[in-house]
């Protein structure tokens, strides 16, 4: 088995939270605990390792773009990394048998690559080794079993399947809806519906075939019926050859036509009630304007020849001004002089007369001219008329042998054509015939109307040709259904192939990991936890793909939910279980896990129970951890290998520089450093406290009380530093009082003063009391813990070791029995004291 | 603390999580992208399976990232795919009448 690849280091600078590069060396401690309150940047260590591996160089929190309320890769730099001049950036390296390698990857800028170091990392990931405590919640409250199938699907790295199982589902759905579909054919009977008049509803083969033979064919003749609707039946080449010899024949349309040529030509409607007949036509219009012109032609004529008599007309006109009843005539003619006395007329009033009648003549004369022309003008309009109608008529009749009705209207067509040079044809015999063919035709029409109405071989040929084309588009829209019907059957067979590899691919991994992971939740809720089973029901056309969590709670209670009898915090131990097994189970390429705050949703004695989990089943993996609980930070430290475990705390978040961090053992370099930085150091003190206190307590062997069950594994600094009282006090050693504080220091270690400092001088009781009170009290704790050395080599660990009563320093070479030694300021002065 | 006391934690039952779970056979632990070609292989070739619809499917749908409209295009070419099989289907019939 090729060996297992570890981190051996990661380094995160202008990243997230870390601005200045932090490293974290697994070289020598495979396992890292980080405890830091929230907001100090633990969580970017898990962001680290997160974006080393992800796909698009971005956190799944942060999404690919700025948007909604995604901050988007921007946020994966830190803020002041630009002005620092620090590129972002995450280093790390692996460790693979002997081999390392190292790689990097950009956090800034579009392009961020995954490293190679990192791919061939994740190719080992089959089970996503990251956990957070989040996820375990949102696992916890999404009850779905669908949420839940896609959350377990996504841890198993499976996410691709589920969506392929999705969109197989929406294939299906859309398929079965074509394949269902009536649009198609709902469009075809609209069809149907308009070309039977709304005989036949839907297409059917026989309606549609006595529709034809009935309202098609009948009319036309009652004999020739189709058997069957289709091109091949007999009576389809029938139908086409009646229609061709009807378009050699005159059909209704065709007389139409020729009673209409010919009642343009000349038509004597009878009256309605009573009066004369109408006659109307281009003949008559045009004999009619022809004999209006011999009329204006013989009175323009007759006035003409007035008026020609009056040789002096212009004289007369020119005299009309001078003999104008409203002037002063002349005495004597303009012309020739003649006194108006001498003349013809005798006198001036006798010559107004003549002049009037005169005039008068040549008025009559204008205006018959005028009549006359336009006489001339109707006639000759009639006569286009006429000349334009006639060969319409003429291309309707049937030859004849010479003296028949085409013959004849040729020939008055000719002559009507010699008008005016030649007079106007007489036209009686015309007319006479005319009158007769128009009978003649309404008669024709008449019969043929009222045998077949409108139908014709033609329009029933262009009928069923559309009904056979339309039958076509019915079959065809026919045949993609069924097509579809089958092609959707084989679809629903092969997506269930597909679906059914899946679901055996995602069950076979779930089988495999219900044991580990019932192992798992045991571990943390106990022996007497029911088992959990996950189940994946089959799937329907309406659900998908569903993960069931089911337990047998009881005999009566088999195979029920687990959200109606198990707690959430089981529920959560559930999803932890799973997630734990699965990495375990299937990351044995890269046995990494990561957890990011896993234990909120848990009460102490699971918290103590996680961490002997981890100890007891996952000590073979490479752990990174972090937590801002305190106690199961320490309970880890209680149970996990320290050889393998490197535990440090966040004390701090620098905006400037990133978050400080302090090894679990609190130095008093780093008290001094806080106060030397102006900052208070009660945090540390209590902290620095808490660790000699257990150190001690551990070293001296004491006995501690057992606590109420909602407090039973973590002892505060008070029960360690009273229990440490109770044991001396047993073994006959008390230590000397240290200088300035009135009471025994232990005392107030018991009572936890440092917890009080600020109440001094506040009235909250945990707040900050001055640099100043801090280091006095840190004085007095140091004179105190000074006296805990060995009397003969000065170290301070010790050991009790069966059977003995009092401890003896933990030097192999030493062993010396414990002893106070006096306090430096007080050696002299204090005498020890029972306790 | 554990490792300050140089006590060692109980480790002793660290290890293995249960006795019986076997290492993960390899279709299990293969990729969603192997299983998917394990997966179209097995489909194509599945006895009576619709040769064409299979590849329909493993064109657009039996990938590890499909195309957004993956699932449109899908039935856009199963739709196609009757029409052209009632139409062929159309075809033979009339080419029977005409023998």
């Amino acid at each position: 088995m090729a060996d297992p690849t570890f981190f051996q280091s990661l380094t995160l600078e202008g990243f997230r939270a870390y601005l200045q590069p932090q490293t974290f060396d697994f070289s020598q401690k495979r396992c890292l605990a980080i405890f830091a309150p929230n907001g100090s940047g633990k969580s970017s260590v898990i962001d680290a390792l997160e974006f080393l591996f992800s796909e698009n160089g971005t956190l799944v929190r942060l999404g690919q773009r700025t948007l909604n309320n995604h901050a988007g890769p921007q946020a994966l730099a830190h803020n002041e990394a630009q002005a620092a001049g620090i590129v972002p950036m995450v280093k790390f390296s692996t460790i693979t048998g002997k081999h390392v390698a190292e790689g990097s990857r950009a956090a800034s800028g579009n392009q961020r690559p995954i490293h190679a170091t990192a791919t061939a990392m994740k190719a080992s990931f089959v089970a996503d080794p990251l956990i957070r405590g989040h996820t375990l919640r949102t696992f916890v409250e999404s009850q779905m079993p669908e949420a839940r199938y896609a959350d377990v699907a996504g841890w198993l790295q499976l996410s691709p399947l589920v969506e392929v199982q999705k969109n197989l589902r929406l294939l299906r759905r859309d398929v079965k809806a074509a394949a269902e579909s009536t649009t198609e054919q709902t469009r075809l009977n609209g069809v149907l519906r308009a070309e039977t008049a709304q005989e036949v509803e839907k297409w059917d083969d026989d309606a549609v075939c006595a529709f034809i033979n009935d309202k098609v064919i009948a009319p036309l003749d009652a004999n020739l019926k189709f058997g069957a609707t289709d091109e091949d039946d007999p009576a389809y080449p029938e139908l086409n050859k009646r229609m061709e010899a009807e378009e050699k024949q005159v059909g209704l349309a065709g007389l139409k036509q020729i009673r209409n040529a010919a009642a343009a030509l000349w038509l004597k409607t009878p009256p309605e009630e009573g009066g004369e007949p109408v006659i109307t036509g281009v003949i008559p219009d045009f004999e009619g304007a022809i004999a209006k012109l011999a009329d204006a032609q013989a009175f323009e004529a007759d006035e003409r020849e007035k008026a020609a008599g009056i040789v002096f007309r212009a004289v007369w006109k020119e005299a009309e001004p001078l003999f104008a009843d409203d002037a002063t005539a002349p005495e004597a003619c303009p012309v020739c002089a003649t006194p108006v006395d001498q003349t013809t007329a005798g006198s001036v009033p006798a010559i107004r007369e003549l002049l009037s009648d005169h005039l008068d003549d040549l008025k009559s004369y204008a205006e018959a001219k005028k009549a006359l022309d336009e006489s001339v003008t109707a006639a000759s309009q009639a006569h286009s008329r006429l000349v334009a109608r006639l060969p319409a008529m003429i291309d309707h009749l049937e030859d004849d042998a010479g003296s028949g009705f085409k013959t004849q209207l040729i020939a008055y067509q000719a002559a009507v054509a010699s008008w005016p040079t030649a007079d106007a044809p007489d036209s009686a015999a015309i007319i006479q015939l005319l009158a007769a063919a128009v009978v003649e035709l309404d008669e024709q029409i008449a019969k043929i109307e009222a045998k077949q109405g409108d139908h014709t071989w033609s329009k029933a040929k262009a009928k069923v040709d559309r009904l056979l084309a339309l039958q076509a588009e019915v079959r065809l829209a026919t045949r993609i259904s069924e097509e579809l019907s089958k092609l959707n059957d084989a679809l629903t067979a092969q997506a269930k192939q597909i679906s059914d590899a899946i679901r055996e691919k995602v069950q076979s991994l779930l089988d495999t990991l219900q044991t580990p992971m019932n192992a798992v939740y045991k571990e943390i809720q106990g022996e007497d936890a029911k088992p959990i089973r996950l189940e994946l029901p089959g799937e329907d056309d309406t659900n998908q793909q569903r993960l069931q969590l089911v337990v047998d709670f009881a005999e009566n209670r088999a195979s029920v939910p687990p959200g109606g009898y198990l707690s959430d915090s089981q529920i959560h131990s559930v999803a932890l279980a799973l997630r734990l097994a699965a990495i375990k189970q299937f990351n044995v390429g890269a046995p990494v896990i990561a957890l990011d705050d896993i234990v909120t949703s848990y009460d102490a004695d699971h918290r103590r129970a996680i961490g002997a989990l981890i100890a007891k089943m996952f000590a073979d993996l490479q752990i990174i951890l972090v937590t801002h609980d305190e106690r199961f930070f320490n309970h880890l430290k209680d149970q996990l290998a320290g050889k393998d475990w490197h535990y440090t705390r966040i004390i701090g978040l620098d905006p400037a520089y990133g978050p400080r961090f302090a090894d679990h053992k609190v130095t008093d370099e780093m008290i001094e450093a806080r106060w030397a930085n102006g900052q208070s150091a009660a945090n540390e003190m209590r902290q620095a406290e808490e660790e000699w206190l257990l150190g001690i307590a551990r070293g001296f062997g004491v006995n501690v009380r057992i606590r109420p069950l909602e407090k039973a594994y973590s002892y505060e600094r008070a029960e360690l530093a009273s229990a440490i009282g109770g044991f001396l006090g047993g073994i006959k050693l008390s230590p000397a009082d240290v200088p300035g504080v009135n009471n025994r220091f232990i005392a107030s270690l018991v009572k936890g003063d440092v917890e009080n400092f600020g109440s001094h001088f506040q009235e909250g009781p945990y707040g900050d009391g001055s640099i100043g009170d801090e280091k006095t009290r840190w004085e007095e704790f140091k004179a105190f813990r000074d006296q805990f050395s060995c009397p003969a080599c000065g170290r301070t660990k010790f050991q009790r070791p069966f059977p003995l009563n009092k401890p003896v320093c933990a030097h192999g070479g030493c062993e010396t029995p414990f002893a106070f030694a006096p306090p430096p300021a007080a050696a002299s002065a204090a005498a020890p004291v029972e306790v | 603390m554990a490792e300050e006391e140089g006590q060692v934690p109980n480790t002793a039952d660290t290890g293995e999580l249960t006795d019986g779970v076997e290492a993960a056979p390899a279709e299990q632990t293969a990729s969603p992208a192997t299983f998917l070609t394990n997966l179209s292989e097995r489909l194509k070739s599945t006895d009576g399976v619709d040769v064409e619809v299979a590849g329909i499917l493993i064109e657009h749908l039996l990938m590890v990232t499909p195309k957004d409209n993956a699932v449109a295009n899908a039935n856009a070419t199963i739709l196609d795919l009757a029409r052209e099989r009632a139409a062929r289907a159309t075809a033979e019939k009339q080419e029977a009448v005409d023998g």
